[in-house]
């Protein structure tokens, strides 16, 4: 803007004015962009998982962190407020494990080859999920071998900030993938205590030369797994045929002190007891095929249990259960309601098979943040956590309800009203 | 095949001939006497003429000396003294189209370079390569590049998927008797071409190639500052001594030896200037390909860390609203953008969205280059565009972003672009609005040459030269 004037009392006026106007504007559009808002979520029932379920609840929430979760509690002055009258709020899914959603290339690392813009991404935060830990590809890393990307990182835990790449990664590698041997068992299984007696006895080594500030003695490649697995910084993933298998992870984690993760382990609810004591967490499909296609025998026989009724058996027995999604990406062409789309109705399946409604929404919250070490930022509304939240029209696990807003570090990502993805599907009661 | 015809020079009685019996009473030409030699002017008195995108189109008479345009008249005006007439009445005449970027020239050029936006292949580092040296003037192409109403290509080197894919020369399109590359070329180097696309390879070599210059060029200005307050210090320590009242007469020190005069060196060629430190001193021009939504996202991540910033153009395929949206908001970094006159469409929908209009009505410069990069695919342009302007894009905006904005970005406005005063007299001949479905090409002429002239009786299609 130019102003062009000779008369200097005008000049002067203008100026002055032009001062005033520039101070205000720049305060508005400070209050617009740096200075954080508080948000609110008022009268809603609230599920934060951590605790019991709160009537007329109050989630308030600053800087993508949430302040305060209680019932009957008033929005602050100034705050902006989401009236959520009859609606439900809870915790954000956590899909434990997902494949190809939000990734544009993964060669190399995931960090650098996420996708905000991925529409993938945008349908499985429309059926409330807001952090997953993400595969590139699925895993056919052979027995005790490095993951599939080059670089060792074999997943990462992503947020699902739409269109905004800045928030998405939240820890990459996620996890360790340990592919158990599955022939010339004798072999490979002494093979396997070998080399992790060898990799103890290199970061041994390692801790030695780290303390004199000597060079670091070399790590062959047949050993750098086994050697990440040693370090813990990160949870094993081990996917057990049987539960002679399941034996050996239990033992190996025992004697080294690493945290495992069993994936799917078929029969291990028998020994469900013994997964709880150790503490090693499960991921279990609530639903699942009756059929192995590959036999083209009954899956489960007599004396075997249902798929719907495995979850519940691990947390009858104390186990940490992360509910898998039938399939782990989304996918568009197969029939409805076997995708990543669907985790809140697998929780919902789980029920059916004999859980209770905290534990099945734990399931898909608390305990895969847990699963994946990120509980102390995720997975519940508590106070300091991240304001990863949903407002549903219903219960979370009630097929009808469908997520209306969900905010992710404190930020709406995705609005019913606005999206492209539900919005022409009305709502129970609406027309 | 006859390629003679580009020889007008030659046999311009012939062609002449040809002219008067074939488009009667379109052309007519009068030969004035006693031109000057190599002084030639000559007054093209059109039906229309759109001097630049955006004014409007009128009658007048354009006046050309030498190649170059001395001068825009209207249509009564009087022409110079001893210029020769040549009459085009039923013509609109437009500026040569300018094409920004190209891989035309390609050495082996068989199905087609592809397009402006195809995905960038591996991060590799190809900064000395110039377009120019890709040229191979034995390909009939360059002949055929007149013929599509493009005068003016920038062209980049062959491998054009690079993170740092070369230089681009601006050139024209041939003659017939070039003998070298060199006779072609308006600007050797016109702007630096940089790739950019997802994932860690990409990432990790930008910081080898462009991390690594703008360290260097922050080395350099460090060093300078040093040495330059070493020699503040130096001169103040001096001052003081000289300063400084002297005890008792002192001999003068005995001169030092005249050094020995050094082994005769051959003067050192002088090194030429790396183009990615140019870039970021602000001395060159650059063009950015991102095409995926991911992958512009992961550039301005990686763009936000350098200490240096750079302006550039952005060339990329259709974008979603969204995308847009971001890219608009970078106004600051993005001096105008180069996108291929096709829809996009919002993702999960089956809505067509216009890029190009969103980033018109935001004010974004946009140019816009063919869809495929072939001589057919030049010659549809005009196609291409009239589906732009259906969908939004005002029809001046479709013709500024093919003549003045591509101009205006490889640096040379003043010369091709517009028919403004002192600039080639490059210009194409349509027999109505060019963006009309019906418009045929009449005449193409380059500096003041005609390069392509079209013959409607032998039923071919406009554009064919074949005859």
């Amino acid at each position: 803007m130019t102003i062009r004037t000779r008369e200097p009392a005008v000049l002067l006026s203008l100026v002055l004015s032009a001062f005033f106007c520039a101070l205000l504007g720049a305060e508005e559009t400070k209050e617009k962009e740096k200075k954080p808002v508080v948000q609110a979520v008022v009268g809603a029932t609230v599920l934060p998982v951590s605790g019991p379920m709160v009537r007329r609840g109050t989630v308030i929430w600053k800087d993508g962190k949430i302040l305060e979760v209680a019932a009957e509690l008033a929005a602050p002055e100034g705050a902006r407020v989401h009236d959520a009258e009859g609606l439900y709020v809870c915790p954000g899914f956590v899909s434990v494990v997902a494949m190809g959603v939000g990734i544009e290339t993964s060669s190399g690392n995931i960090g650098n080859g996420l996708n905000p813009w991925d529409r993938e991404l945008t349908i499985a935060l429309a059926n409330g999920i807001t952090t997953m830990q993400v595969l590139p590809a699925p895993f056919f890393g052979g027995f005790g071998q490095d993951g599939p990307l080059r670089g060792g990182s074999n997943s990462a835990i992503i947020k699902l900030t739409q269109g905004d790449l800045g928030g998405m990664l939240v820890k990459e590698p996620a996890m360790n993938y340990f592919s158990l041997p599955t022939r010339q068992l004798e072999l490979n299984y002494f093979l396997l205590r070998e080399r992790f007696k060898q990799a103890k006895a290199y970061l041994a080594k390692r801790a030695e030369a780290r303390a004199k500030k000597a060079t670091e003695p070399k790590l062959i490649s047949s050993l750098k797994l086994y050697v990440s697995v040693l370090e813990n910084t990160r949870p094993t993933v081990f996917s057990p045929a049987n539960n002679h298998e399941v034996k050996i992870v239990l033992s190996l984690s025992r004697e080294y002190g690493f945290d495992a993760v069993l994936n799917e382990p078929k029969d291990a609810w028998m020994m469900a007891a013994d997964l709880a004591v150790a503490n090693v967490p499960v991921l279990v499909k609530s639903r699942g095929p009756d059929f192995d296609f590959n036999t083209t025998g009954p899956l489960f026989e007599k004396g075997q249990m249902a798929p719907v009724r495995r979850p519940a058996a691990f947390v009858r027995a104390g186990c940490q259960v992360s509910i898998l999604p039938y399939r782990r990406g989304i996918s568009l062409a197969g029939l409805a309601g076997r995708d990543l789309g669907t985790l809140h109705m697998d929780a919902a399946f789980a029920v059916r098979g004999g859980m209770s409604n905290e534990d099945a929404l734990k399931a898909i919250t608390l305990n895969p943040a847990r699963t994946l070490r990120v509980d102390d930022r995720l997975g519940s509304l508590e106070k300091g956590k991240d304001a990863d939240l949903l407002i549903l029209s219903g219960h979370p696990l009630d097929y009808r309800s469908f997520v209306l807003k969900a905010f992710i570090n404190g930020k709406l990502y995705y609005d019913r009203e606005k999206s492209r993805i539900y919005r022409e599907i009305p709502l129970t009661g609406e027309k | 095949m006859r390629l003679k015809m580009y020889q007008d020079q030659d046999n311009r009685g012939r062609g002449r001939a040809r002219i008067a019996r074939l488009l009667l009473p379109v052309l007519l030409a009068v030969l004035s006497p006693a031109v000057a030699a190599g002084e030639e002017v000559v007054a093209y008195r059109a039906g229309k003429i759109i001097r630049s995108a955006g004014e409007a189109a009128a009658p007048g008479i354009l006046i050309v000396r030498d190649g170059k345009i001395e001068d825009v008249l209207a249509a009564g005006a009087k022409t110079p003294e001893g210029a020769k007439v040549v009459e085009l009445p039923g013509a609109v005449v437009l500026p040569g189209l300018v094409n920004p970027l190209s891989g035309i020239s390609q050495v082996n050029f068989t199905s087609g370079p592809g397009r402006a936006s195809q995905s960038n292949s591996s991060p590799t580092d190809g900064r000395k390569a110039v377009g120019l040296s890709s040229l191979n003037l034995k390909h009939e192409v360059y002949r055929r590049l007149g013929r599509t109403g493009y005068t003016t290509f920038a062209v980049v080197p062959n491998d054009t998927r690079g993170l740092i894919a070369g230089q681009a020369s601006v050139i024209r399109p041939a003659l017939g008797k070039e003998k070298d590359p060199g006779e072609l070329v308006l600007e050797k180097s016109a702007y630096l071409l940089l790739g950019f696309s997802s994932g860690k390879a990409w990432h990790d070599a930008g910081l080898r190639y462009l991390k690594k210059a703008v360290d260097d060029i922050l080395k350099e200005k460090a060093a300078k500052k040093k040495a330059e307050e070493d020699a503040r210090k130096k001169a103040e320590a001096a001052k003081k001594k000289a300063s400084q009242p002297s005890t008792g007469e002192k001999k003068p020190a005995p001169a030092p030896p005249p050094a020995k005069p050094a082994a005769a060196k051959p003067p050192a060629k002088p090194k030429a200037p790396d183009p990615l430190v140019q870039l970021f001193k602000g001395e060159k021009k650059a063009f950015v390909r991102v095409t995926s939504p991911a992958a512009l996202a992961h550039f301005f991540v990686f763009f936000d860390k350098l200490p240096i910033k750079f302006q550039f153009v952005l060339v990329t395929g259709p974008q979603p609203p969204e995308v847009v949206e971001m890219l608009i908001e970078r106004r600051k970094q993005i001096t105008a953008v180069i996108l291929e006159p096709r829809m996009g469409r919002i993702p999960e929908t089956s809505i067509y969205v216009n890029t190009a209009r969103l980033f018109l009505r935001s004010g974004m410069p946009v140019a816009f280059v063919p869809l495929r990069d072939t001589i057919d695919g030049h010659r549809e342009i005009f196609f291409q565009l009239a589906a732009m302007v259906k969908s939004g894009v005002l029809p001046h905006e479709a013709l500024a972003g093919v003549t003045s904005v591509p101009a205006d970005i490889v640096g040379l406005g003043a010369k091709v672009g517009s028919l403004k005063k002192g600039g080639l007299a490059n210009f194409a001949c349509y027999d109505r609005d060019p963006l009309s479905g019906t418009a045929r090409l009449l005449a193409v002429y380059v500096e003041g040459r005609k390069v392509f002239e079209d013959d409607p009786s032998t039923g071919e299609l406009s554009g064919e030269a074949i005859r």
